[in-house]
């Protein structure tokens, strides 16, 4: 796989893809001229991009039980959060900006704190939080409290405490001990406290004063702290991160970027950010609520649902993160992991858990598409489901989102066909006719037929209902025969590594790709290319971007907005 | 429409276009296990079976004796054994193997009854069948093959079979079959019935694994003969077993399940020697109130071969098996490890 | 404006010497005749609620053909309103337009009528729900605002705060049973002592809402909408917590329910009923217990994968799949769910109308809009959206007649609705869906 001849493979998929978008209309990708044959900056260098608004994020459910982790420990149990993420361009990291709390959910946000704070002082695990022994466990202790406060507060908060705030906690452990004789009650409450306030609850972002030398305005350097630690590692600041934030040392060049290659070089936190963007994107805590029809699909138990979802996890951190292979061979890669309870679905024999295995290279299976994940979390409970499965492909890794049926469209004509149709591509046959349906539905069913091989559990299969099963088709004008043809056709596609880029940026940011980041994107696309579509590397470079680090503000002096 | 013939337009819809026509007159259970022969791609030459359920043969249309019979080995220590259930055996269809030829009398012969199977085979042997008068009613209401039935599921016998040298699962004039106790019990399913596709590893102990002779016709695995000896069984009360047969035939009909993988429904006899039967069951009657001296008489009485001067030293014994495919890992020779 | 009749002010009337006699059990005392003070101002609370079924109905088998009161059961409306008719109208011929948008099947619809506005994609939600503009009148002198319960057990509910806060809600039984009648539910005539634990918890949220302050000045006008949001349910969390600091009034028609099952839902259509039975029966006496005052039931969604044991095509695809038989001049196997549907509309009702509460039944005491994602489902339409609203909401509304929209937005059932219930607005929806016209018919 030689640098050099790629972008001419590149340059000839591109064409097709123009010319499909073109004959698509809506359902095209509205910017195909990706890559373009100028020669681009280093992402690093790109200083014409729109930084978006400041935002405050409500942590994902997944960001908060991370960031709990965090500070308490890997080993905590939290119970999380009721509220309900909501997702913006495939990701809840986007839908965040917009998120809000209700009623409901700020119970749940009590209930969960008030078990976080239990757990974490209870008498076998305090000593890991408090740096000290209050005098007499029953009374306060002002002195003790102040430690505990100090000491968590930041880490919790995602930034240093008000000169006024330590006293007013102190004080507010106190009381909280004298009414319940406890001393570790008036830590509960101010705990408990800081896990419901708006400050934790929130990521919020503040704009630094000093504004010079970017587009833009320059993140607070606290912000920035909280961007680049739940960028690398899915969960807030440290206090090594939080101490480069206080002093200054996160605003100059060389300070920055020793604190992104710190959080790059500790793999075990990288993993676990890394692990989070994915699940993320491809929705895989939503397995946990997959049901499947008990008798047809008996191998999808509770545990392999457990491990189909850590099985593409783990596959994702081995190739990107251990391997630091190409991203693109992802969805090609025959390496995986495999456990016993996956083993009856994939019909493989597994000596033991998690051992590496490698799917035979004449077979169907191959790269994260034809993982049990992907599959039984994009069909029904009763059969696949090509268009389920072609939208997410479309949607989640080539950023061509489909538009929704016209408010004209007849359903008729899928109702009255579909009855005696052997196979999906019969039944999905007037979607691909029919003029109305035809223009998204030929790209999408295209997609979902090419993985018919797969059942509603991700089982193989060559028969549907006693017919033969034809996974031949093309993507975006690319043909191939079968389902090991499309793998390599999705592959190739320039849209697969370039939606990642926009995908990875969104998520840094928090924020939707609205086209005003073209340049930026391409730029980074291109040293992701050059880098071999090394995974790390981008994430590197879209930190080291001056994108990630700005935002158009506003911002506040004397309590008073100010554009900049 | 009966609810077997429902069943089995069912199952005939999975493997053909299932329409709404179907599903309307469809059972409210799944599919009934019926698919007709395998349908998949090329055969593979390695098939690993895990045992599903495993019992001692009940012939259909057996029933206790509605009057009250004289108990054949009374050796009762004062009160009568309420469980005790004489079985009615006279006209009774078995399926099994003629294990001796035909003769049931003559010299060096120990003498029994021959049955007929239900497709006309005579002299089928199956003495146990007078051991299961005194054990098949376990506890009031449950009989031994109700009990046995959940036994591989709970991980109390764990049996498992590999074809090996398979290239047709149709027809194949040549395959060696291995009998083979696991160390492990397969995963059940969302169905809570064992799964087929499961891995387990073998018992390492060369002891319990052995090796018949086979050959496939028409989608039916025979085999044997051959010497076949099972350990690791919990019966009952009576753990850590060994059950060893002389002589096993196999007859096992292979199908494709509509669920995936495959299945095997097999018939297994073999003579079963005096001192084996013993050791593994005679503890095993005490827990349901008969005791030793019983066993003995009943073997006195019943036992059907190896004739050593008066005593006859084994006794013809059918089991009922049922597997699903899987693998069995740690065999040596293993095609399809991993 | 509305009926104001909380806790507080029962407890405020014992302590004034009101002719009650600690003891008696206060609801009941209500309506004595000689509790004039209390009899004055205390009328059983209206309560609201929405009850949602997915893929709609059989017009030519639901439609009534009589307008007004007295009118006809047409088969698949008889199934749910059998005997009931007089305690609920019926509304049809009410559209859901989309305001030229594109149309999300059994989603935009659903919004509509809900928000008033149609969505821009299959998850965008375009306003405050109006359930929550109820809940945030009536709501908050109960210990819950709102409760939601989805029989299908998925995790989101149809009902949304605002754009970004969608609510959550509950599908397990078990799980709701413990949120309403577990820690915290206090039932009255008993022994009562404030917890010290609570009083420290509810200082927390006091103290939050303290600290917050700050960030109010510190955040751009951008987010302070959201801000505000948080700010509400924090301010609701803690009247919960007042609530459990005050003597709980001991209400006849209450009892604590035994507990209940877990009843993990499995997609068959009979576990989803009995799921929701489950649900609906807690929910009952979450009403009866004064545990809220709004609540939103979902059967099953208008995407429903919901099956027959055995069977491999779900009601959702099922409606698309199964032609109309030519005889029947329905889909008869879809109608199995239609029926299904109907049935467990009916054990809401009878639930609601089998406790008795005062001068009346809970159902008398209830407004509870039923509405679906369609009307014939096979087509995906945005016109006729079925609607029943059952019960008088303690006298707002006149119940058991037959009323048609003509083609009018249902946006105006929904004003209508939300006027009754106290909701100072005077036009409701947007684009086609605005309206200040309320369909007064359906008003006592």
């Amino acid at each position: 796989m030689s640098g050099r001849t790629r972008p001419q493979r590149w340059r000839r998929r591109a064409a097709a893809w123009v010319a499909l978008s073109v004959a698509l209309g809506a359902c095209g990708e509205d910017e195909p001229k990706a890559a373009a044959t100028e020669v681009l900056p280093p992402a690093q260098e790109v200083r014409n991009f729109a930084p978006g608004p400041i935002a405050m994020r409500r942590l994902t459910r997944g960001q908060y039980v991370a960031s709990l982790r965090g500070v308490f420990g890997q080993d905590l149990k939290v119970l999380p959060p009721t509220e309900v993420d909501v997702a913006m361009e495939g990701l809840l990291t986007v839908g965040a900006k917009v998120a809000s709390v209700t009623p409901a959910g700020m119970e749940g946000y009590l209930l969960s704190a008030r078990q976080v704070a239990g757990t974490v002082l209870e008498a076998d695990r305090r000593d890991q939080v408090v740096p000290c022994t209050p005098k007499d466990p029953k009374s306060a202790d002002d002195a003790c409290a102040k430690a505990f406060v100090q000491a968590v507060g930041p880490l919790l908060l995602r930034r240093a405490l008000h000169p006024d705030e330590t006293p007013t906690l102190v004080q507010r452990a106190r009381t909280a001990t004298e009414k319940l004789g406890d001393f570790w009650a008036g830590l509960e409450a101010v705990l408990i406290g800081w896990l419901i306030s708006p400050d934790f609850l929130f990521i919020q972002e503040r704009s630094a004063a000093d504004t010079a030398g970017t587009a833009g305005v320059a993140l607070s350097p606290e912000s920035l702290a909280s961007r680049l630690s739940y960028f690398f590692w899915g969960r807030g600041p440290d206090a090594a991160l939080l101490a480069a934030a206080a002093d200054g040392s996160l605003a100059t060049d060389a300070g920055y970027k020793a604190q992104v290659v710190r959080l790059i070089a500790d793999a075990p936190s990288l993993e676990r950010g890394v692990r989070a963007l994915f699940s993320d994107l491809l929705s895989l805590d939503k397995l946990a609520s997959v049901n499947k029809d008990n008798k047809l699909y008996p191998a999808f138990t509770a545990a392999a649902i457990e491990d189909a979802r850590e099985q593409t996890l783990r596959t994702i951190v081995d190739h990107l993160l251990v391997r630091r292979a190409d991203y693109r061979d992802l969805f090609t890669t025959r390496k995986t992991f495999m456990t016993r309870n996956l083993g009856p679905i994939y019909d493989v024999p597994v000596a033991k858990d998690w051992s590496p295995y490698e799917f035979p290279a004449d077979g169907a299976r191959a790269g994260l598409l034809s993982q049990v994940s992907f599959l039984a979390l994009n069909a029904r409970a009763v059969r696949s489901s090509p268009v389920l499965r072609g939208v997410f492909v479309l949607d989640r890794l080539l950023c061509t989102p489909i538009p929704p049926p016209p408010p004209d469209v007849s359903f008729d004509a899928v109702a009255t066909t579909s009855n005696n149709a052997p196979t999906a591509r019969e039944r999905l046959a007037v979607h691909r006719v029919n003029p109305s349906c035809n223009g998204c539905h030929k790209v999408m069913d295209n997609i979902g037929l090419a993985l018919e091989n797969f059942d509603a559990a991700g089982r193989f299969r060559t028969h549907e209902a006693g017919h033969a099963i034809d996974t031949s088709g093309d993507l975006m004008g690319a043909a191939y025969g079968d389902v090991r043809g499309f793998y390599k056709v999705l592959h190739d596609a320039p849209n697969l590594a370039k939606c990642m880029v926009k995908k990875l940026f969104m998520h840094s940011v928090g924020r939707e790709y609205t086209g005003a980041e073209v340049e930026l994107v391409n730029a980074l696309n291109a040293d992701f290319a050059k880098s071999g579509f090394d995974f790390v590397a981008l994430m590197r470079e879209i930190a080291l971007s001056h994108g990630f680090r700005a935002t158009e503000g506003p911002v506040l002096r004397d309590d008073k907005e100010v554009r900049p | 429409m009966t609810q077997h013939a429902a069943s089995l337009l069912f199952a005939l819809c999975l493997l053909s276009t299932c329409t709404l026509g179907c599903i309307a007159e469809g059972p409210d259970a799944a599919p009934e296990v019926d698919a007709g022969p395998w349908m998949g791609p090329a055969s593979p030459t390695t098939l690993d079976f895990l045992v599903t359920s495993m019992s001692f043969a009940v012939p259909e249309g057996i029933q206790a004796s509605s009057k009250t019979v004289a108990n054949p080995c009374g050796v009762k220590k004062g009160t009568d054994n309420t469980l005790y259930e004489p079985l009615v055996l006279d006209g009774l269809k078995i399926d099994g193997f003629d294990l001796d030829g035909t003769d049931t009398q003559g010299d060096g012969i120990c003498p029994h009854t021959d049955y007929v199977s239900p497709s006309g085979t005579k002299g089928v042997d199956y003495g146990f069948l007078h051991v299961m008068d005194m054990i098949r009613p376990v506890r009031p209401g449950q009989t031994v093959e109700v009990v046995l039935k959940s036994a591989p599921a709970q991980g109390l016998m764990r049996i498992g079979l590999r074809l090996k040298g398979v290239d047709d699962l149709l027809e194949d004039d040549d395959v060696s079959v291995q009998i083979v106790t696991t160390a492990e019990t397969p995963l059940l399913g969302a169905d809570g019935q064992i799964l087929a596709g499961s891995s387990v590893a073998v018992d390492p102990d060369p002891a319990f694994h052995s090796t018949l002779p086979g050959r496939i016709e028409g989608g039916v695995l025979h085999a044997g003969p051959g010497d076949v000896t099972m350990g690791k069984i919990n019966l009952l009360v009576a753990t850590d077993r060994v059950i060893a047969f002389k002589n096993v035939r196999i007859r096992a009909a292979l199908k494709a399940r509509p669920t995936g993988g495959y299945e095997a429904d097999a018939i297994i006899a073999g003579w079963w020697e005096r001192e084996s039967m013993s050791q593994a069951i005679g503890k095993a009657i005490l827990a349901i109130g008969a005791n030793q001296g019983e066993l003995q008489c009943v073997l006195d009485k019943y036992a059907d071969h190896s004739l050593d001067g008066k005593t006859c030293n084994a006794m013809s014994t059918i089991l009922r098996a049922k597997a699903v495919s899987g693998f069995i890992t740690g065999l040596p020779d293993g095609a399809g490890e991993p | 404006m509305s009926t104001r009749w909380s806790r507080r002010r029962f407890l405020r009337g014992l302590v004034g010497g009101a002719a009650v006699t600690v003891g008696l059990p206060l609801f009941d005392a209500l309506f004595d005749d000689n509790g004039e003070l209390l009899a004055a101002e205390g009328k059983a609370p209206a309560r609201f609620g929405t009850w949602f079924w997915g893929c709609g109905m059989n017009p030519q088998r639901w439609v009534p053909t009589k307008d007004g009161a007295g009118y006809d059961l047409p088969p698949e409306l008889a199934m749910g309103l059998e005997g009931l008719s007089n305690k609920v109208s019926v509304l049809t011929g009410f559209d859901t337009p989309l305001n030229g948008r594109n149309n999300f099947p059994h989603y935009s619809p659903l919004m509509v009528t809900l928000t008033g506005d149609s969505p821009l994609s299959d998850h965008h939600i375009p306003r405050t729900t109006f359930d929550q503009e109820i809940a945030a009148v009536i709501g908050s002198e109960s210990r819950f605002q709102s409760l939601d319960v989805h029989a299908e057990g998925w995790g989101q509910s149809w009902s949304a705060a605002g754009p970004g806060a969608p609510m959550p809600t509950m599908g397990s039984p078990l799980k709701f049973y413990q949120r309403v009648f577990g820690e915290g539910f206090q039932i009255g005539g008993g022994d009562f002592k404030p917890d010290p634990k609570v009083m420290v918890r509810k200082s927390v949220l006091s103290a939050v809402l303290e600290d917050s302050k700050r960030l109010k000045k510190e955040l751009g006008s951008h987010d302070r909408h959201r801000l505000d949001q948080y700010f509400t349910a924090v301010r609701q969390l803690e009247k919960q917590l007042d609530l459990l600091l005050t003597e709980p009034p001991d209400l006849a028609a209450c009892s604590k329910p035994g507990s209940t099952s877990k009843g993990k839902p499995n997609g068959l259509v009979t576990q989803v009923v009995a799921n929701h039975k489950l649900l609906v029966d807690l929910m009952v006496l979450a009403l009866a217990c004064d545990q809220t005052r709004v609540f939103n039931i979902t059967l099953w969604r208008g995407l429903s994968d919901v099956r027959y044991p055995g069977e491999q095509v779900g009601y959702h695809r099922l409606t698309h799949d199964e032609a109309v038989d030519a005889k029947l001049g329905y889909q008869p196997l879809s109608q199995r769910f239609i029926k299904q549907a109907m049935g467990a509309w009916r054990h809401l009702l009878t639930s609601l109308d089998g406790i008795q509460e005062g001068d009346g039944t809970l159902l008398d005491h209830v407004a509870v809009l039923a509405h679906s994602s369609t009307e014939f489902p096979k087509e995906h339409g945005t016109q006729n959206i079925p609607l029943m609203l059952a019960g008088s909401a303690a006298g707002k509304f006149k119940p058991g007649q037959h009323i048609r929209g003509k083609a009018s937005p249902n946006s105006r059932v929904i004003l209508t609705l939300q006027q009754a219930m106290g909701v100072p607005v005077s036009s409701w929806g947007v684009g086609d869906n605005e309206t200040s016209s309320p369909v007064t018919a359906l008003l006592a």
